[in-house]
Protein backbone atom coordinates (compact mmCIF):
# COMPACT_ATOMS: atom_id res chain seq x y z
CA UNK A 1 0.00 0.00 0.00
CA UNK A 2 1.73 3.26 -0.99
CA UNK A 3 2.05 5.97 1.82
CA UNK A 4 -0.53 8.38 0.48
CA UNK A 5 -3.25 5.61 0.44
CA UNK A 6 -1.99 4.69 4.07
CA UNK A 7 -2.21 7.97 5.58
CA UNK A 8 -5.84 8.36 3.68
CA UNK A 9 -6.89 4.73 5.56
CA UNK A 10 -6.29 5.86 8.78
CA UNK A 11 -7.56 9.51 8.34
CA UNK A 12 -10.74 7.86 7.37
CA UNK A 13 -10.95 5.37 10.32
CA UNK A 14 -10.11 8.34 12.36
CA UNK A 15 -13.03 10.76 11.29
CA UNK A 16 -15.33 7.51 11.50
CA UNK A 17 -14.12 6.76 14.80
CA UNK A 18 -14.88 10.29 15.94
CA UNK A 19 -18.31 9.80 14.46
CA UNK A 20 -18.86 7.03 16.56
CA UNK A 21 -17.29 8.49 19.66
CA UNK A 22 -19.59 11.62 19.18
CA UNK A 23 -22.72 9.51 18.65
CA UNK A 24 -21.87 7.45 21.69
CA UNK A 25 -21.31 10.48 23.42
CA UNK A 26 -24.47 12.10 22.61
CA UNK A 27 -26.57 8.61 23.80
CA UNK A 28 -25.07 8.49 26.60
CA UNK A 29 -26.21 12.33 27.38
CA UNK A 30 -29.71 11.69 26.31
CA UNK A 31 -30.60 8.01 28.48
CA UNK A 32 -28.22 9.89 31.31
CA UNK A 33 -30.47 13.22 31.07
CA UNK A 34 -33.57 10.65 30.85
CA UNK A 35 -32.85 8.70 33.86
CA UNK A 36 -32.60 11.14 37.16
CA UNK A 37 -30.10 11.06 39.39
CA UNK A 38 -30.17 13.91 41.30
CA UNK A 39 -32.93 16.19 42.16
CA UNK A 40 -33.10 19.40 40.69
CA UNK A 41 -31.87 22.27 43.36
CA UNK A 42 -34.39 25.04 42.83
CA UNK A 43 -37.85 24.82 41.18
CA UNK A 44 -38.13 24.26 37.82
CA UNK A 45 -40.37 22.52 35.33
CA UNK A 46 -39.39 18.72 34.83
CA UNK A 47 -39.98 16.09 32.65
CA UNK A 48 -38.20 12.51 33.12
CA UNK A 49 -38.65 8.95 31.88
CA UNK A 50 -38.29 6.27 34.46
CA UNK A 51 -36.34 3.43 33.24
CA UNK A 52 -36.31 -0.45 33.81
CA UNK A 53 -32.87 -1.37 31.66
CA UNK A 54 -33.74 -0.02 27.61
CA UNK A 55 -37.57 0.06 28.83
CA UNK A 56 -39.41 3.10 29.42
CA UNK A 57 -41.47 2.01 32.35
CA UNK A 58 -43.22 5.99 33.24
CA UNK A 59 -43.00 9.29 32.03
CA UNK A 60 -43.29 11.78 34.70
CA UNK A 61 -43.71 15.54 34.36
CA UNK A 62 -44.61 18.27 36.49
CA UNK A 63 -45.01 22.25 35.73
CA UNK A 64 -42.68 23.16 38.76
CA UNK A 65 -40.69 20.87 41.01
CA UNK A 66 -39.62 22.23 44.34
CA UNK A 67 -37.03 19.73 46.31
CA UNK A 68 -38.32 19.07 49.85
CA UNK A 69 -34.59 17.54 50.99
CA UNK A 70 -33.22 13.71 49.97
CA UNK A 71 -34.89 12.65 47.15
CA UNK A 72 -38.18 14.30 47.57
CA UNK A 73 -39.57 16.56 45.22
CA UNK A 74 -42.85 18.84 45.75
CA UNK A 75 -44.30 18.35 42.37
CA UNK A 76 -47.09 20.99 40.86
CA UNK A 77 -49.30 19.93 37.86
CA UNK A 78 -47.65 16.26 38.20
CA UNK A 79 -48.60 13.87 35.85
CA UNK A 80 -47.72 10.47 35.00
CA UNK A 81 -47.80 8.28 31.93
CA UNK A 82 -47.01 4.25 32.62
CA UNK A 83 -46.18 2.08 29.93
CA UNK A 84 -47.06 -1.60 28.97
CA UNK A 85 -44.68 -3.83 29.36
CA UNK A 86 -46.01 -5.91 26.67
CA UNK A 87 -45.57 -3.43 23.96
CA UNK A 88 -44.55 -0.30 25.58
CA UNK A 89 -47.84 1.24 24.41
CA UNK A 90 -49.51 4.09 27.20
CA UNK A 91 -51.22 2.05 30.31
CA UNK A 92 -52.41 4.52 33.03
CA UNK A 93 -52.61 8.50 32.84
CA UNK A 94 -52.47 9.86 36.49
CA UNK A 95 -52.85 13.50 37.14
CA UNK A 96 -52.82 15.68 40.65
CA UNK A 97 -52.31 19.44 41.03
CA UNK A 98 -49.80 18.93 43.50
CA UNK A 99 -48.18 15.56 44.62
CA UNK A 100 -44.76 14.14 46.89
CA UNK A 101 -42.59 12.40 44.59
CA UNK A 102 -39.56 10.48 45.75
CA UNK A 103 -36.81 9.79 42.99
CA UNK A 104 -35.06 7.29 44.71
CA UNK A 105 -38.63 4.91 45.48
CA UNK A 106 -40.77 6.26 42.71
CA UNK A 107 -43.24 6.85 45.09
CA UNK A 108 -45.77 9.81 44.38
CA UNK A 109 -48.44 10.78 47.16
CA UNK A 110 -50.65 13.53 48.10
CA UNK A 111 -53.66 13.85 50.41
CA UNK A 112 -55.47 16.25 48.07
CA UNK A 113 -57.05 15.11 44.70
CA UNK A 114 -56.10 12.99 42.02
CA UNK A 115 -57.65 11.97 38.16
CA UNK A 116 -56.62 8.68 36.61
CA UNK A 117 -57.55 7.50 33.30
CA UNK A 118 -56.77 4.10 32.05
CA UNK A 119 -55.40 4.50 28.12
CA UNK A 120 -57.49 1.68 26.73
CA UNK A 121 -60.66 3.31 28.04
CA UNK A 122 -61.25 1.02 30.86
CA UNK A 123 -62.00 3.52 33.66
CA UNK A 124 -61.86 6.65 34.63
CA UNK A 125 -61.63 7.86 38.19
CA UNK A 126 -60.82 10.98 40.71
CA UNK A 127 -60.37 10.97 44.49
CA UNK A 128 -58.56 12.43 47.19
CA UNK A 129 -55.56 11.15 48.82
CA UNK A 130 -53.42 9.07 46.60
CA UNK A 131 -49.96 6.89 46.46
CA UNK A 132 -48.96 5.52 43.73
CA UNK A 133 -45.96 3.29 43.89
CA UNK A 134 -43.99 2.69 40.60
CA UNK A 135 -41.91 -0.09 41.67
CA UNK A 136 -44.84 -2.50 42.15
CA UNK A 137 -47.46 -1.06 39.74
CA UNK A 138 -49.98 -0.12 42.63
CA UNK A 139 -52.20 2.72 42.79
CA UNK A 140 -53.72 3.31 46.09
CA UNK A 141 -56.87 6.28 46.69
CA UNK A 142 -58.20 7.04 49.93
CA UNK A 143 -61.15 8.45 50.17
CA UNK A 144 -64.38 9.93 47.80
CA UNK A 145 -63.68 7.47 45.09
CA UNK A 146 -65.44 7.78 41.97
CA UNK A 147 -65.18 5.25 38.90
CA UNK A 148 -66.63 5.37 35.72
CA UNK A 149 -65.82 2.04 33.70
CA UNK A 150 -67.21 1.38 30.29
CA UNK A 151 -69.75 -1.23 30.00
CA UNK A 152 -68.17 -3.13 27.19
CA UNK A 153 -65.26 -4.20 29.68
CA UNK A 154 -67.70 -6.17 31.56
CA UNK A 155 -68.68 -8.35 28.41
CA UNK A 156 -66.45 -10.73 27.12
CA UNK A 157 -68.19 -10.89 23.88
CA UNK A 158 -67.63 -7.06 22.99
CA UNK A 159 -64.69 -5.90 20.57
CA UNK B 1 -84.91 -40.27 47.33
CA UNK B 2 -86.50 -37.93 50.37
CA UNK B 3 -83.93 -35.48 50.65
CA UNK B 4 -83.49 -35.47 46.73
CA UNK B 5 -87.34 -34.57 46.67
CA UNK B 6 -87.26 -32.19 49.59
CA UNK B 7 -84.66 -30.20 48.07
CA UNK B 8 -85.16 -30.56 44.41
CA UNK B 9 -88.92 -29.52 44.34
CA UNK B 10 -88.45 -26.37 45.89
CA UNK B 11 -85.65 -25.89 43.38
CA UNK B 12 -87.63 -25.81 40.52
CA UNK B 13 -90.89 -24.33 42.02
CA UNK B 14 -88.48 -21.82 42.99
CA UNK B 15 -86.99 -21.51 39.18
CA UNK B 16 -90.67 -22.04 37.97
CA UNK B 17 -91.98 -18.74 39.97
CA UNK B 18 -89.03 -16.22 39.32
CA UNK B 19 -89.21 -17.47 35.85
CA UNK B 20 -93.10 -16.02 35.81
CA UNK B 21 -93.13 -13.56 38.44
CA UNK B 22 -94.81 -10.05 37.37
CA UNK B 23 -92.74 -7.43 36.44
CA UNK B 24 -91.72 -4.83 39.38
CA UNK B 25 -93.20 -1.75 40.44
CA UNK B 26 -89.89 0.74 40.13
CA UNK B 27 -89.35 1.95 36.77
CA UNK B 28 -85.10 1.67 36.35
CA UNK B 29 -83.49 4.39 35.04
CA UNK B 30 -82.41 4.81 31.56
CA UNK B 31 -78.98 2.19 30.06
CA UNK B 32 -76.11 4.01 29.37
CA UNK B 33 -72.52 3.05 28.50
CA UNK B 34 -70.73 3.56 31.78
CA UNK B 35 -70.90 1.65 35.14
CA UNK B 36 -70.63 4.15 38.07
CA UNK B 37 -68.73 2.95 40.96
CA UNK B 38 -68.06 5.24 43.99
CA UNK B 39 -66.97 4.48 47.67
CA UNK B 40 -65.81 6.28 50.70
CA UNK B 41 -62.46 4.25 50.70
CA UNK B 42 -60.02 3.30 50.22
CA UNK B 43 -60.06 2.07 46.36
CA UNK B 44 -56.78 -0.10 45.14
CA UNK B 45 -55.95 -1.11 41.73
CA UNK B 46 -52.51 -3.44 40.89
CA UNK B 47 -51.96 -3.04 37.66
CA UNK B 48 -49.80 -6.02 37.54
CA UNK B 49 -52.68 -8.92 38.88
CA UNK B 50 -55.34 -6.64 37.03
CA UNK B 51 -57.03 -6.25 40.50
CA UNK B 52 -59.45 -3.75 41.27
CA UNK B 53 -60.57 -3.37 45.28
CA UNK B 54 -63.22 -0.48 46.08
CA UNK B 55 -63.61 -0.12 50.37
CA UNK B 56 -66.53 1.00 52.41
CA UNK B 57 -69.93 2.08 51.24
CA UNK B 58 -69.69 0.67 48.19
CA UNK B 59 -72.59 1.32 45.66
CA UNK B 60 -72.53 0.68 41.71
CA UNK B 61 -75.01 2.13 39.14
CA UNK B 62 -75.35 0.80 35.83
CA UNK B 63 -78.27 2.43 35.19
CA UNK B 64 -81.30 0.19 33.82
CA UNK B 65 -79.54 -2.69 34.52
CA UNK B 66 -78.52 -3.27 38.28
CA UNK B 67 -78.18 -1.13 41.51
CA UNK B 68 -75.44 -2.56 44.41
CA UNK B 69 -74.44 -1.77 47.25
CA UNK B 70 -71.95 -3.37 49.67
CA UNK B 71 -68.78 -2.63 52.12
CA UNK B 72 -66.59 -4.35 49.61
CA UNK B 73 -65.81 -4.86 46.10
CA UNK B 74 -63.43 -6.45 44.07
CA UNK B 75 -62.91 -6.82 40.30
CA UNK B 76 -60.51 -9.04 38.28
CA UNK B 77 -59.36 -8.09 34.88
CA UNK B 78 -58.06 -10.29 32.37
CA UNK B 79 -54.55 -9.90 31.60
CA UNK B 80 -54.97 -11.29 27.94
CA UNK B 81 -58.26 -9.43 26.96
CA UNK B 82 -58.36 -6.88 29.49
CA UNK B 83 -61.79 -7.13 30.11
CA UNK B 84 -63.37 -7.73 33.70
CA UNK B 85 -63.65 -11.10 34.19
CA UNK B 86 -64.86 -11.34 38.10
CA UNK B 87 -66.60 -9.39 40.69
CA UNK B 88 -66.96 -10.02 44.45
CA UNK B 89 -68.83 -8.05 46.12
CA UNK B 90 -69.15 -8.97 50.36
CA UNK B 91 -70.87 -8.19 53.43
CA UNK B 92 -74.23 -5.87 53.50
CA UNK B 93 -74.57 -6.75 49.48
CA UNK B 94 -77.85 -5.60 48.16
CA UNK B 95 -78.66 -6.00 44.74
CA UNK B 96 -81.34 -4.57 42.74
CA UNK B 97 -81.24 -6.52 39.28
CA UNK B 98 -83.62 -5.02 36.30
CA UNK B 99 -83.97 -7.52 33.74
CA UNK B 100 -86.55 -7.32 30.68
CA UNK B 101 -88.98 -5.23 32.79
CA UNK B 102 -88.74 -7.48 36.21
CA UNK B 103 -87.04 -6.02 39.20
CA UNK B 104 -85.45 -8.19 41.78
CA UNK B 105 -83.49 -7.56 44.59
CA UNK B 106 -81.17 -9.71 46.29
CA UNK B 107 -79.51 -9.67 49.89
CA UNK B 108 -76.24 -11.50 50.84
CA UNK B 109 -73.20 -11.35 52.95
CA UNK B 110 -71.38 -12.56 49.19
CA UNK B 111 -72.44 -12.02 45.73
CA UNK B 112 -70.34 -13.19 42.67
CA UNK B 113 -70.55 -11.51 39.45
CA UNK B 114 -69.21 -14.43 36.47
CA UNK B 115 -68.45 -11.98 33.37
CA UNK B 116 -67.96 -15.59 31.28
CA UNK B 117 -71.21 -17.21 32.24
CA UNK B 118 -72.99 -13.89 32.98
CA UNK B 119 -74.12 -15.48 36.12
CA UNK B 120 -74.81 -13.82 39.58
CA UNK B 121 -74.20 -16.21 42.71
CA UNK B 122 -75.79 -15.36 46.28
CA UNK B 123 -74.31 -16.89 49.47
CA UNK B 124 -73.61 -16.27 53.39
CA UNK B 125 -76.05 -14.42 56.21
CA UNK B 126 -79.19 -16.42 54.46
CA UNK B 127 -79.10 -14.96 51.00
CA UNK B 128 -82.43 -13.73 50.08
CA UNK B 129 -84.26 -13.02 46.86
CA UNK B 130 -87.96 -10.62 46.27
CA UNK B 131 -89.79 -10.24 43.34
CA UNK B 132 -93.11 -8.71 43.37
CA UNK B 133 -94.77 -11.66 43.90
CA UNK B 134 -92.65 -14.10 46.00
CA UNK B 135 -89.63 -14.05 48.36
CA UNK B 136 -86.62 -16.79 47.80
CA UNK B 137 -84.01 -18.20 50.03
CA UNK B 138 -81.48 -20.74 49.92
CA UNK B 139 -78.26 -21.40 51.30
CA UNK B 140 -77.11 -20.36 47.43
CA UNK B 141 -78.71 -19.04 44.52
CA UNK B 142 -77.32 -18.86 41.36
CA UNK B 143 -78.91 -16.42 38.68
CA UNK B 144 -78.10 -16.84 35.33
CA UNK B 145 -78.61 -13.26 33.47
CA UNK B 146 -78.94 -14.77 29.87
CA UNK B 147 -81.67 -17.43 30.58
CA UNK B 148 -83.49 -15.66 33.31
CA UNK B 149 -82.99 -18.75 35.44
CA UNK B 150 -82.74 -18.98 39.29
CA UNK B 151 -81.48 -21.50 41.22
CA UNK B 152 -81.58 -22.08 44.91
CA UNK B 153 -79.22 -24.67 46.21
CA UNK B 154 -79.25 -25.81 49.72
CA UNK B 155 -82.37 -25.25 52.14
CA UNK B 156 -84.60 -23.67 49.01
CA UNK B 157 -87.57 -22.27 50.59
CA UNK B 158 -90.20 -19.78 49.14
CA UNK B 159 -93.22 -17.92 49.95
CA UNK B 160 -95.51 -16.52 47.25
CA UNK B 161 -97.23 -13.15 48.05
CA UNK B 162 -100.86 -12.57 48.03
CA UNK B 163 -102.47 -12.00 44.86
CA UNK B 164 -99.51 -14.59 43.01
CA UNK B 165 -101.69 -16.79 41.54
CA UNK B 166 -105.39 -16.39 39.75
CA UNK B 167 -108.27 -15.83 42.00
CA UNK B 168 -109.69 -19.28 40.28
CA UNK B 169 -110.15 -22.00 42.81
CA UNK B 170 -107.74 -25.09 41.53
CA UNK B 171 -110.51 -27.66 43.33
CA UNK B 172 -113.33 -26.46 41.18
CA UNK B 173 -114.79 -28.20 37.98
CA UNK B 174 -115.61 -25.71 34.87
Amino acid sequence: MPATATRDFFIRQRDRLGVSVWAGLIAAGILTAQTPTNAPSAARKVSFYHKEGNRNVAHITASEATPQGGSLLLARNFRMETFREKDGSEELVAEAPECLFDMTTKLASSPGPIQVRHADGLFFLEGRGFRWDQESSRLIVSNHVHTVIQIAFFNPRSP
Amino acid sequence: MKALHATLIPAVLLSAALLIAKPGESAPAAATNNVDITARGPFEYDLKTGRLHWSEQVVVDDPGSLHLTCEDLVAERSLTNRRIESIVATSNVVITLFEGGVTSQARCGRAVYSAASDTFEFSLDNPVVTRLDSTSWADTIVFDRRTGKVHGRGNPRMKFNAGAFPQTNPMQRK
